[in-house]
């Protein structure tokens, strides 16, 4: 459902108690424009908000933001609530200011993957390497033809 | 001289007006009631309308509609419970049905036998955005079509994801099936316009006639609506929610029917949400419906003060020993008139009809929390803010007839957890002395501009303190 590749849905959203706007249209316009059927949620969305859309719009990745540092408790536990609303394969991306203090991109991404993220991005990601990635892992899905 | 006949089939009594139109403008000439059989509805619509027509000095126009019967039930399935599952029910509430019962994610075989048992008008069945999910709405329109095995099925609607339509008409070939526009096409778009307008369309084709109506369409050649329809366009002209109608009225206005069965809510005209507050949810709609089963003087009186007792309704400003002591009190009034449901007014349903009004109104409106963000204080808003609502209009049998209005919830008030609810602050209350807005609403199907004038004039205030 949903597809791969191209015409695929995916949702945006800044998660938690968090109103940083600017960059989440940016988003949007660079996913947008690189093909995809954006859904985009805007700021403050719980993690129950990100699913339940993604389980309406049959959308194949959430892409979460964070950017107040907070990321680390908004997002503990996405897959697993993934999983209970049915859509435990979904795509799960995450980036912007995941973590405050010094902690190293490892150690941050390491985190965020035993959450359940698939790919973890900090403050300076090359959005045009993320669109990139997110057509490939759209393409090696399960069930993809 | 252009004259109009209005009548209103309602379950127990079935109301009429007579109005003539003069310069733009209705002038109610005679106002006539009777009681409802439920056995034969013509009965008392002939008495009315004879009654009416005796002083009529034309051949008026016919107007009429009717939630005898058990008006128009309808059972609401979707998939996300706060998505596209709470756009059915506002469809169904706003085409004037009542939600019989609804169903998120999947149809069990139990959620199958109540359907059968509740034995639902219009099953509407909603899910996914379009070229969105088709799982679960499939796998539903699958359950739907083994209704026929439990001995009963009735009429679907299809209003969801438009991707999944051809495959939903072979799943129910050869079933009764209606199929419109997705309710919810896009997450933030949403579009209940085609689902109401077919709703109406199945009500007058294919219901009608099942609900008693039929010999009253073959006497006059009209086609009667759900009378909640027939309210909820009214309230929809653009004249009444944005026209200096009430000098007032700057907020928005609510419209209250509190019956012994349900609490029916309507909020129109009310402000967009202000600048700079964020927003959960899907967007409210205007007018908005909201019908409470629960809330309810006679039928539902014990669901009523049950309601109040688990959310602290008596202990507001009171002791906890007088709270006791009040709740006590009035449930037995309540359990006496649960049963005898034609019992006259009495001093209880002003506390009663303050619990029904309190609490559709807590349920109908929106919600506010404060959040402290990294970038400073940020207001995040679900549901309708109702905080500008000028005017309350009391419509129905107690509303319009009784001595003092129920006192308005004093906001603030905060949900259990922390949440602002945006409650109407200083609202006036205007009373339908006359119970003519519904027969009006009717008449607006043939002279909008002529009822709306006459609207406000059959309104009178009403102090909410006086006792």
């Amino acid at each position: 459902m949903g597809g791969g590749g191209m015409s695929a849905t995916i949702i945006l959203g800044v998660i938690g108690s968090d109103c940083h706007a600017v960059g989440n249209r940016i988003l949007e316009g660079v996913f947008s424009a690189a093909g995809f059927k954006v859904v985009n949620l805007g700021v403050m969305v719980s993690r129950e908000e990100f699913a339940d859309a993604a389980v309406e719009t049959g959308a194949s990745a959430i892409l979460v933001s964070s950017l107040y540092g907070h990321g680390e408790i908004d997002c503990d536990g996405f897959r697993d609530l993934c999983i209970e609303r049915g859509i435990g394969d979904i795509i799960l991306y995450v980036g912007g200011n995941l973590v405050i203090g010094k902690h190293s991109r490892e150690e941050t991404e390491r985190k965020f993957r035993a959450m359940g993220f698939d790919r973890v991005f900090g403050p300076d990601a090359d959005l045009e390497a993320v669109t990139g990635l997110l057509k490939s892992d759209l393409e090696k899905r399960p069930g993809k033809g | 001289m252009e004259e109009i006949i209005a009548i209103d089939l309602g379950s127990t009594r079935t109301k009429g007006a007579l109005f003539r139109v003069e310069e733009e403008r209705l002038r109610p000439l005679m106002r006539e009631e009777a009681d409802t059989h439920p056995g034969d509805l013509e009965e008392g619509f002939s008495r009315v309308l004879e009654a009416l027509l005796v002083r009529s000095s034309g051949k008026p126009s016919l107007a009429y509609s009717s939630s005898a019967k058990g008006g128009l039930s309808i059972c609401a399935v979707g998939i996300v419970p706060e998505l596209t599952l709470k756009m059915a029910k506002q469809t169904a509430l706003s085409a004037g049905g009542k939600v019989s019962s609804h169903f998120a994610w999947k149809l069990t075989e139990e959620d199958l036998r109540t359907i059968a048992g509740e034995r639902p008008d219009i099953i509407l069945l909603t899910g996914g955005t379009d070229g969105g999910n088709e799982e679960y709405l499939l796998y539903n329109a699958s359950q739907l079509a083994e209704l026929s095995s439990l001995g009963w099925e009735g009429p679907v609607l299809f209003a969801g994801n438009r991707c999944a339509a051809d495959r939903v008409r072979k799943i129910l070939d050869g079933k009764e099936l209606y199929i419109c526009k997705n309710i919810l096409p896009e997450l933030d778009r949403p579009e209940p316009e085609p689902a109401r307008g077919e709703i109406r369309r199945i009500f007058l084709q294919r219901l009608c006639e099942g609900k008693g109506l039929g010999n009253i369409i073959r006497r006059t050649g009209e086609h009667p609506l759900p009378t909640p329809s027939v309210l909820f366009d009214f309230l929809s002209l653009g004249a009444l929610r944005e026209g200096p109608l009430f000098p007032e009225n700057g907020g928005g206005m609510v419209l209250f029917d509190i019956g012994g069965a349900t609490s029916d809510c309507y909020s129109f005209g009310v402000r967009p949400p202000a600048d700079g507050r964020v927003l959960r949810g899907l967007p409210e709609p205007d007018p908005k419906r909201s019908v409470e089963g629960d809330l309810g003087l006679r039928v539902s009186a014990q669901a009523a003060v049950a309601a109040a007792e688990a959310e602290g309704f008596f202990r507001t400003g009171r002791s906890a020993e007088e709270a006791d002591a009040q709740a006590a009190a009035l449930r037995a009034y309540a359990g006496r008139v649960s049963r005898e449901t034609d019992a006259p007014p009495a001093d209880e349903d002003r506390l009663l009809a303050e619990i029904c009004l309190t609490h559709a109104l807590v349920r109908h409106a929106g919600r506010m929390r404060e959040a402290a963000t990294a970038s400073g204080t940020v207001f995040v808003q679900e549901g309708k803010d109702l905080t500008g609502v000028s005017a309350v209009i009391g419509t129905g049998g107690y509303l319009s007839r009784c001595a003092a209005p129920p006192a308005l919830p004093a906001p603030p008030l905060f949900d259990r957890t922390g949440w602002e609810l945006l409650l109407p602050g200083r609202a006036r209350f205007f009373q339908d002395t006359d119970y003519l807005w519904p027969l009006l609403a009717n008449a607006a199907r043939i002279h909008p501009g002529a009822a709306l004038r006459l609207a406000p004039e059959v309104l009178a205030e009403r102090s909410f303190y006086e006792s």
